[in-house]
């Protein structure tokens, strides 16, 4: 039983290999699709059977590699935290790839890369050696600069040439970070370094907060905070869809569980404590820029930004009521933003086109295609009774105590409503002038519109029964019980929903005017490029490192 | 003293890659900077007056072996790194026959 965590990262890694060798001499698509998706399906069905063991049982079970003592190898723990990311992250891979069969343009690379991005996934949650963290990291992201890449055009190679520079950067500072860690405390198993690693056992309380910045901006780069997010909208717009869902929905918040899971052992406070704000601000500030896209993927990209903006805020809080907002915000905006990813994928594949202004009132042509994405954008919005308003009221009310952060979360809500509201028009407006030709419009796959579906409904669901879900997060897997019972259908807070939602049709209808236009095009025209990303790097770890320093709060 | 000269080099690679415009040119600063990460964990694991850990009679005073080991694969992962990288910027040489990073973003904007 302990060696599941081992089958987790075994069986991917397994089905790559398979996928390279059978199509070494003749290429074998029906068998390559055959092979990554059992993985995946086998993967989920052994999760299955460990739920007994962790949330049950609350047990955690830890293999340890070629059997050295966990203070010496490499051990890989399956807890509540892991199976969680790990079950959600293998679910939405599925879905990934029940979609990339059906666009038919992929060959057998796209799914030995797509079971090597699986594996790095598997590997970075169910680690607990820091180092192997570091390589499994550096598996995800190889992986996933080639999958950005996929479709060779010039703006996808560019987003993941942006990507690789400077997440390599990244990995550079984790690494400096790791290395610090194994001066002090001679270990690299993150059980050994929460025993040894602290600055009552004698480690420089300046070198403790270097560590803890290298630490945070090299795997941020990665989680795509404010103001390390600048690679993000082009890499996760550019890529195949199927793979934005995936990195969208999952690898970011991988990342950023990774972040969670040291700052936790090292009990660093004060650096928990600045996420509340960098949480905010990263809620935020990508809004703006999301309002100004015309591009409908990347709109989605600068969304997975400020979504992640809430649950790095509610990280922040660290009572049990944020943390298991923050949870369950993860597996929300996982399955709300897969589904407008496909959704959008699929109006892509059908007219060809991703640019918003040129697409307009295709309800009546694809009506299976606009209402799941319409549930996506009143998830995402935060209406009730879809999931998106569950997981946001949870993080609103633990937020309370904070005023500046509550206000920058509800005038990021304000505006994602009206750009979603924007993004919602190519299916309610009215036909323009000049309609797409009726013949150059193919049909979506079946498939496709039963993914759609069969993801709106999860979203409904998860947002129509909360207590179920928010007591699985916070007794089985956060294991810490929360305070009272919350209400979440209460009339505030279905009040204030409303309320966001009017104010963002007033956003919507200001952005539509003539100045409107004016300040958005300014907006869409400054994105910063490599050069000014690097620098941002630079300076956020210094930031990091002298606004976290123990003692402010 | 050597480890300052560790952070030194990471500075001097960190600075190429901001600095300069040429593709080729980040590509060998990003090189730099994980050389630089890599001699400063040969350091973590160093200590004056030790041999190899290669374990045969008599042999005392051993260098801790872990950062030589972990080394090797930051060695091989920053080759696949590199590797991957000079791929793209064929590509994107190819694509827009250019290797300044600011033409080619504002080539890929305009496209």
């Amino acid at each position: 039983m302990n060696n599941i965590p081992l089958f987790l990262i075994i069986i991917p890694l397994f089905a790559a290999c398979l996928i390279l060798l059978i199509n070494f001499f003749k290429p074998h698509p029906g068998l390559t699709q055959l092979i990554s998706l059992s993985s995946i399906i086998i993967s989920l069905i052994i999760l299955g059977f460990s739920t007994i063991h962790i949330l049950i049982e609350k047990q955690t079970l830890i293999y340890n590699l070629g059997g050295w003592e966990e203070l010496v190898g490499i051990s890989l723990h399956l807890d509540g935290l892991a199976w969680f990311s790990s079950s959600s992250g293998a679910i939405i891979a599925l879905f990934s790839l029940v979609y990339s069969l059906k666009e038919k343009i992929y060959q057998y690379k796209f799914y030995f890369f797509f079971s090597i991005l699986v594996t790095g996934m598997q590997g970075v949650v169910l680690t607990h050696d820091i180092f192997n963290m570091f390589v499994f990291f550096e598996i995800l992201s190889i992986a996933s600069y080639i999958l950005i890449a996929y479709s060779q055009e010039g703006k996808a190679i560019k987003a993941s040439f942006h990507y690789l520079i400077i997440s390599s950067l990244g990995a550079s500072l984790f690494l400096l970070g790791i290395g610090l860690i194994y001066q002090g405390c001679g270990s690299l198993s993150l059980t050994q370094i929460g025993k040894t690693f602290s600055i009552e056992r004698g480690i420089p309380s300046s070198m403790f907060q270097l560590t803890i910045s290298l630490i945070v901006v090299g795997i941020g780069i990665r989680a795509a905070f404010i103001p390390l997010h600048l690679w993000l909208p082009d890499a996760h717009g550019y890529a195949p869809t199927p793979v934005s869902a995936l990195l969208s929905g999952i690898t970011i918040k991988i990342s950023f569980l990774a972040i969670w899971r040291i700052i936790s052992i090292l009990e660093a406070i004060n650096s928990q404590h600045f996420f509340l704000w960098i949480g905010s601000l990263t809620a935020l500030i990508p809004v703006i820029w999301a309002l100004s896209q015309t591009d409908i993927k990347k709109l989605l990209a600068y969304h997975s930004i400020s979504q992640m903006g809430f649950i790095i805020v509610s990280f922040g809080i660290g009572s049990a009521l944020s943390l298991t907002g923050s949870l369950y915000h993860f597996l929300n905006h996982s399955f709300f933003k897969s589904l407008l990813f496909f959704s959008m994928g699929a109006v892509i594949y059908t007219t060809g086109k991703r640019d918003l202004r040129k697409l307009s009132g295709l309800f009546k042509k694809m009506p299976w295609v606009a209402v799941p994405s319409l549930i996506g954008a009143l998830s995402i919005s935060g209406i009730p009774p879809f999931n998106g308003f569950v997981s946001r009221t949870l993080i609103a009310t633990s937020l309370k105590k904070y005023p500046l952060p509550l206000f920058f979360i509800f005038l990021a809500s304000v505006g994602t409503a009206a750009s979603f509201i924007k993004l919602m028009m190519i299916f309610l407006s009215k036909e323009k002038v000049k309609p797409l030709p009726h013949k150059k419009i193919k049909k979506a796959p079946k498939t496709m519109i039963y993914l759609l579906i069969t993801l709106s409904i999860i979203s409904l669901l998860s947002g129509i029964f909360p207590s179920w879900i928010v007591k699985v997060i916070s007794n089985f897997i956060l294991l810490k019980d929360l305070p009272s019972p919350i209400k979440i259908y209460s009339f505030s807070n279905i009040g204030k929903s409303l309320l966001i939602f009017v104010l963002g049709i007033f956003l919507y209808k200001f952005i539509t005017t003539k100045y409107g236009k004016q300040i958005l095009l300014r907006i869409r025209d400054t994105e910063p490029g490599l050069n000014n990303s690097l620098l941002l790097v630079i300076l956020s770890l210094i930031l990091f490192f002298i606004l976290t320093i123990p003692g402010k709060y | 003293m050597e480890f300052y000269l560790a952070f030194l080099i990471l500075f001097i690679g960190v600075w190429g890659m901001v600095s300069k415009e040429n593709v080729i040119k980040k590509i060998i600063g990003l090189n730099i900077t994980n050389s630089a990460v890599i001699l400063f964990f040969i350091l973590v694991g160093h200590h004056y007056g030790s041999t190899a850990p290669i374990m045969e009679k008599g042999v005392k005073d051993v260098v801790d072996p872990l950062p030589q080991a972990l080394m090797i694969t930051t060695i091989v992962i920053g080759i696949c790194l590199t590797s991957l990288a000079l791929a793209l910027a064929l590509k994107i040489y190819r694509k827009y026959n250019t290797l300044n990073i600011s033409r080619i973003e504002k080539l890929a904007k305009d496209e």
